[in-house]
């Protein structure tokens, strides 16, 4: 080799040695950001076959309803770390490259020789600028996904304070009607499969709506976004089947009947639908208001659920005065009756209880009622018949006449009102807010018009002065009705309205034709 | 009966990141080169 070609050569390597130094500096320090940015597409968007699965994976814990976790509640921190691995995986790959690219043409010492040489000291350079902005991508992305699960944080619990919220200044308190529980929230079954959600409220499993796990369904998660549509269940597992009623979306109104048995509870309960029946059709023949104002059909009630729709749709043909109405069995938990009333612009939900007379004699099965301390208004329903004293001043001959209609079991209803007073009492009811209506039912066959207002007439006749003064001092409000629980020709007897828009303007129905 | 088509749930809060990490990484690699 001559000296010139030496020279040539020498002066070749001093001009291409930086050049390789510059270029593997800027191909790692662009190469890893760029490493870093694919692997975040295939971690996030494309997701394809060939990526490698995430060493961590959140699942959801197993005590949770079977919906997936929302991503902001772990998953998008898996998905980063998982797009650091694979970043680094990626970038282990593209130093290889480089590396095993620089040793062949070392060995070859060739032409390109001098390159590597250079590429040599560039590429550690370009590997830590490269790194640093690569690790600085990563923070990116972990603040993104840092500040955007504060946020979703935020929002879920904001969404299920205005949720709370909204329920406390519409004053609806869930009940379930079989179990008598509060429901805080009604769980949900999955539209899409069997499986029950105890509570789809925002949070760890989805803000605005959540996903079944089982099935992949999605569901919104409050009342506010629709969820009502859905199957509601009581989250104490009270009943087997959902609450048709659509719980959350209207005010509950408790109403228990308390009275002995053959008091004729179950038919005021039967006459009370009928007249929420007629006041919805529209029929104003019967159902006039205070001083003959009348009702309008601004008012629609209808059954809220099967159950009520099975026991009170031949409500009518039951209150016919030809038909005895069949006992209450006894031990059987009563399931409230529900009615969905809408007047004017709102609704309400008014769940009738009615437990057999057997109920109301000894504490063990009284404090099973636990649908009491849930009310702020008690029907008390009295058959005067019942009560010994006006029994003995009957004539024979009206004796004879009553006896047939006369429960078989005579308990004077002092007795019944005191133990229900003690019980609710001791379920610590503030009885003292509350009101209490007393019924005396079969005013159809016992006479009594002329003889001064209801609550004079319980003293002086039926020597009830003492259940009168104790309700009196009791209760917040007291109101004494006579009523004839039956329909005739021109229709439901007009004893039962006032009763029943007694009972609603109480808890905040005020009906067209009520006075203020 | 069909069960429902299952969709994947994070499809896209994943790539409402994607967006807004590409976006905040090029920006800031922007204000880098304007810095330098």
């Amino acid at each position: 080799m001559d000296f010139l070609a030496v020279f040539f050569i020498a002066i070749y390597a001093l001009c291409v040695f930086p050049l390789g130094v510059l270029a593997a500096a800027v191909v790692y320090s662009c190469g890893l950001p760029i490493v870093y940015v694919v692997a975040l597409t295939r971690v996030l968007v494309k997701r394809g076959s060939s990526l490698p699965a995430p060493s961590h994976w959140p699942e959801t814990p197993s005590d949770a309803d079977p919906a997936v976790l929302q991503y902001f509640y772990g998953p998008a921190l898996a998905d980063a770390r998982h797009t650091v691995q694979l970043g680094w995986q990626l970038s282990g790959q593209f130093f290889r490259l480089g590396r095993t690219a620089i040793t062949e043409s070392m060995k070859a010492a060739g032409p390109t020789a001098p390159i590597a040489a250079g590429a040599m000291i560039g590429m550690p350079v370009g590997l830590l600028v490269g790194a640093a902005v690569a690790t600085a991508c990563a923070v990116v992305q972990l603040v993104t996904v840092a500040v955007s699960a504060a946020a979703m944080w935020v929002s879920g619990t904001t969404l299920r304070g205005v949720d709370s919220a909204v329920l406390r200044i519409k004053n609806i308190r869930m009940v379930c009607p079989t179990c008598y529980r509060r429901v805080t929230y009604p769980a949900y079954k999955c539209p899409g499969c069997p499986k029950l959600h105890q509570d789809i409220r925002p949070g760890r499993l989805g803000i605005l709506r959540r996903y079944c796990s089982n099935c992949g369904t999605s569901m919104p998660t409050l009342l506010l976004f629709g969820s009502s549509r859905m199957k509601a269940y009581c989250p104490y597992g009270g009943i087997e089947e959902p609450m048709e009623h659509r719980p959350g979306k209207a005010r509950e109104i408790i109403l228990p009947f308390f009275g002995e048995v053959g008091a004729g509870k179950t038919r005021l309960l039967l006459s009370l639908a009928q007249q929420f029946r007629e006041w919805s059709e529209g029929d104003h023949a019967n159902h006039d208001g205070p001083e003959g104002q009348q009702a309008s059909p601004e008012i629609n009630a209808e059954f809220a659920d099967n159950s009520t729709s099975r026991a009170l749709n031949n409500a009518a043909r039951l209150l016919s005065p030809k038909v005895s109405t069949a006992p209450t069995p006894p031990g059987q938990m009563p399931r409230a009756h529900i009615i969905r009333l809408k007047s004017g612009h709102r609704a309400h939900l008014i769940q009738m209880f009615d437990a057999a007379g057997e109920y109301f004699r000894d504490s063990a099965h009284t404090q099973q009622l636990r649908y009491f301390d849930k009310a702020h208004t008690f029907i008390l329903v009295i058959d005067p018949l019942s009560v010994e004293a006006f029994w003995e001043r009957l004539l024979p001959d009206q004796q004879a006449e009553l006896q047939p209609v006369r429960s078989e079991t005579i308990r004077e209803p002092d007795l019944t009102y005191h133990h229900v007073i003690e019980e609710i009492q001791d379920m610590q009811v503030p009885v003292h807010k509350a009101r209490l209506g007393v019924v005396l039912s079969r005013a159809d066959l016992i006479n009594s018009d002329g003889q001064g207002d209801v609550e004079t007439w319980m003293q002086a006749e039926l020597g009830l002065g003492n259940l009168v003064r104790s309700a009196r001092l009791n209760f917040r409000e007291v109101r004494f009705f006579r009523t004839a629980a039956i329909i005739e020709k021109k229709g439901l007897d007009e004893s039962i309205s006032p009763l029943l828009r007694w009972v609603l303007s109480g808890n905040g129905v005020n009906l067209p034709g009520d006075t203020a | 009966m069909t069960s429902p088509k299952r969709r994947d749930p994070y499809r896209v809060p994943r790539f409402l990141i994607f967006v807004v990490t590409l976006a905040l990484i090029i920006g800031l690699l922007f204000l880098l080169v304007l810095w330098l």
